[in-house]
């Protein structure tokens, strides 16, 4: 039985679009502040045009279409997809505004790029761009980071019982708490603190480094909310090579560990036991593919000669790939001087990503170890009595079994991202991109990474353009969302 | 015979010559762009490079840096010395436009010291003073903000309204 | 927000487990799959599909946490056993049972423990409505 929507549930719909709208444009009130207090007049009649957009849109939407229905699973999933369409295009209206950008797709693609914590940038100038919009760009790292859907959850939300709905459609399916506000709330308190110890770190940093308090401050804040969110934007255009600083490099892949730690191992950790570090499926999971693609690396930069001077950045790159985040010490020609073999780890790193319910993308760990797992159970019963029932274990928080739902839904999601990151890799190619860059930055796209070989510029086709907007979409919504949405679009027309 | 000696005196003479100044060859200056899209060719190379200052000057990774920003491309200056860098009054950033800085160093692809793609200053002047840049916010703008402000206002109080209305009539 | 441990997942336990899901975190246990799923796909807590006289039951469903636990099976015994094996060795602030027979709630009460007898509250509704 398919459901099929009717005008009720759009009506829903677009009530919670805009009840999140007017959320929107109360966020984008900071960067108002922020140019006040810096005399930036520029930018803060271009936020406050972006403000005005954004409320007046979610109060047009909250007057024409009231709540008809209960809020129930369908109408969640469609507003997740939705919310983020949204959200890119309303966000990226103070980024055009601003001038640093060729076209409006172009700062739609940063907006996206920013919701989807990718990190791939289109942005001019970046290193003349007022504090203003570095404010936003960085704050949308923080609002896609955290989810949309857990802010407006304990405020907007009537129906809680269906505010799980939201949860999954954002690709959370692992609940920390039975409750998901509690959940969410965890989320928002964990988030804090990690908040205040990662400013207080950067801005120790950057101030002994001779920057000033003020912009100490505001990189403080940016540069958190980019590797905690694992987002990637930086707010110079040299990204994290602009510091020249090893300290520097060192706290960000501390933060950028710990947002591409799953929530819930948080949660335990600080609430349970921290053994559970040591016993964790995934973290065992990562500390297999992070230890076997440092191998890689290494041996493909021996044969260069200069092994050791080379490992500062292939590492930093490595764990930056792998957690999803995209920060880069390193200048995109030395990126694309990369060996061969070292710069497929880092593609490889990207596809993984880090743990379920975090704030990376990707295959996930989780799944891509009970894949392994799969493998080797497959092994051991070939090799057992034809009439040995085998069931293999795996400790994550508790103990779990390898059911065939469990490794059903591994490989269902390893072949979505795949098969995207060979889609996006073929149209590049379709563009005259050499092979391996294309699924480079297809692969840094769908996994939400944002590091770039160089395709990535304000000169590159269209059509990739929106090939790349789709596939940061898609690949942070954990399609899931996408094709219920999809499938109920179809409904509506097959009527 | 004499012919012979003179010319291959000459030819000595020319390589030897070219041999010295070699190295300095690439001491005309050449754009940021040339470096980073072909660092190869100019690994280890002595040369010289104009560009605006960003930012300021930061310390660490032991020593002191500036970054400079050409046609797009940037790149790092390192410095033992701090002084090296004090002639520089203005920086790059919204509201300055840095000063532009002919920097005359030893250009390395693949830094050893500090791993990065750098360039290790022996000399460094400033060839034309930034500035503060005159913002200009177009009236256009301010009256797009002004008018924006007022229809969100003029909206917002319709659905205020509205749910009073609405809350009013389903208590009846 | 209060964590809560329903066992039982009947009529009762159902209805309780939605109204509080609302607002607390709310754990439902029963051995019957059925049961679990009618509370739909969507319950905004946790489900533990397991025998609450299970050791690791219990363990299972948080009740280290537990502020509450509510024993709402149609066996008053195992209502009664597993209510105290909650207070005596989990020290639960509150449990609150049901049960059909009023002897019952007069030998087995302590503090911290409610026993709720259904027999004794809808006698007294039927009362008032004649009253």
């Amino acid at each position: 039985m398919i459901i099929s929507p009717d005008r009720k549930d759009f009506s829903t719909i677009f009530n919670i679009l805009g009840r999140l709208s007017v959320v929107l444009s109360f966020f984008m009130l900071i960067p108002v502040v922020v140019a006040f207090l810096k005399n930036e007049f520029s930018p803060f009649f271009d936020f406050l045009i972006g403000f005005s957009a954004s409320a007046i849109l979610g109060f047009v939407l909250l007057i024409v279409f009231p709540i008809k229905k209960e809020v129930g699973w369908i109408h969640a999933f469609f507003t997740v997809s939705a919310s983020w369409i949204l959200f890119s295009l309303l966000g990226a209206i103070p980024l055009w505004l601003s001038s640093h950008f060729v076209s409006f797709l172009d700062a739609w693609f940063e907006a996206m790029s920013g919701f989807a914590t990718t990190g791939l940038t289109l942005i001019q100038d970046l290193d003349h761009l007022s504090f203003a919009h570095n404010t936003w760009r960085h704050l949308t790292m923080f609002i896609g980071g955290q989810g949309i859907i857990l802010a407006s959850l304990s405020v907007l939300v009537r129906s809680r019982s269906v505010a799980l709905g939201f949860y999954v459609g954002e690709a959370r399916q692992e609940k920390i708490l039975p409750n998901v506000v509690g959940t969410a709330q965890f989320i928002w308190k964990v988030s804090f603190v990690y908040l205040i110890l990662g400013v207080v770190t950067y801005f120790t940093i950057l101030f002994r480094q001779g920057q000033g308090v003020e912009k100490s401050l505001y990189h403080a804040f940016w540069l958190f909310f980019a590797s905690f969110d694992t987002g990637g934007f930086a707010p110079q255009a040299q990204n994290i090579a602009y510091y020249h600083s090893l300290n520097l490099e060192l706290a960000t892949i501390i933060f950028m560990i710990l947002g591409a730690i799953n929530f819930n191992l948080h949660f335990w950790v600080w609430n349970k036991s921290k053994k559970e570090i040591f016993k964790n499926f995934e973290i065992k999971t990562f500390l297999f593919t992070l230890f076997s693609l440092v191998l890689i690396l290494y041996f493909s930069f021996r044969g260069l000669g200069s092994s050791l001077s080379a490992f500062r950045g292939g590492f930093y790159q490595l764990v930056s790939a792998h957690s999803g985040c995209g920060f880069t010490n390193l200048s995109q020609t030395q990126l694309l001087s990369f060996p061969g073999l070292g710069l497929l780890a880092v593609i490889f790193a990207m596809m993984i990503g880090g743990g379920v319910c975090s704030t990376t993308g990707g295959i996930k760990l989780m799944r891509l170890g009970i894949i392994f797992r799969t493998f080797s159970m497959e092994i051991k019963r070939w090799m057992m009595p034809v009439k040995a029932v085998y069931r293999d274990r795996f400790h994550h928080l508790q103990d779990l079994t390898l059911s065939d739902k469990r490794i059903k839904e591994a490989y269902v999601f390893f072949a979505f991202f795949m098969f995207t990151y060979i889609l996006g890799a073929l149209v590049g190619m379709a563009y005259g991109y050499p092979a391996r860059l294309a699924l480079f930055e297809s692969v840094s796209a769908t996994a939400n990474v944002g590091l770039s070989t160089g395709i990535t510029q304000s000169s590159m086709p269209t059509v990739l353009k929106l090939v790349y907007i789709f596939q940061m979409w898609a690949g942070r919504l954990e399609f899931i969302a996408i094709f219920v949405s999809l499938g109920l679009l179809l409904s509506l027309f097959k009527k | 015979m004499k012919t012979n000696k003179s010319t291959i005196i000459f030819s000595i003479s020319l390589l030897f010559c070219l041999s010295v100044f070699l190295p300095f060859v690439y001491s005309q200056s050449t754009s940021l762009k040339d470096l980073m899209v072909d660092p190869e060719l100019f690994d280890q190379k002595e040369v010289r490079v104009s560009g605006e200052a960003i930012g300021e000057i930061l310390q660490s990774d032991g020593g002191f840096w500036v970054n400079l920003l050409s046609s797009g491309y940037n790149l790092g200056i390192f410095s033992q010395n701090k002084s090296d860098f004090e002639d520089i009054s203005h920086w790059g950033s919204y509201a300055e436009t840095g000063d532009q800085i002919e920097v005359q160093g030893r250009f390395y692809k693949n830094c050893f010291q500090h791993q990065t793609t750098d360039i290790h200053m022996e000399s460094l002047n400033v060839a034309k003073p930034g500035h503060k840049n005159s913002r200009v916010v177009s009236s256009r703008k301010v009256k797009t903000a002004r008018l924006a402000l007022i229809i969100c206002f003029l909206v917002a109080l319709m659905y205020f309204l509205k749910e009073k209305i609405w809350n009013k009539s389903s208590k009846n | 927000m209060k964590y809560v441990v329903i066992v039982g997942c009947g009529r009762t336990g159902k209805e309780l487990a939605f109204e509080l899901s609302k607002t607390e975190n709310v754990v439902v246990v029963d051995k019957d799959l059925k049961k679990l799923d009618s509370l739909g796909d969507d319950f905004n807590g946790k489900k533990v599909w397991a025998d609450a006289l299970d050791i690791n039951t219990l363990d299972k469903a948080g009740i280290a946490e537990a502020t509450a636990v509510y024993l709402l099976t149609g066996n008053d015994n195992l209502n009664l056993v597993v209510g105290k094996v909650a207070r005596r060795k989990y020290q639960v602030k509150k449990v609150i049972l049901q049960v059909g027979d009023t002897i019952k709630k007069k030998i087995f009460s302590e503090e911290g423990l409610t026993i709720v007898n259904r027999t004794y509250l809808i006698v007294e509704v039927l009362k008032k409505c004649i009253s």
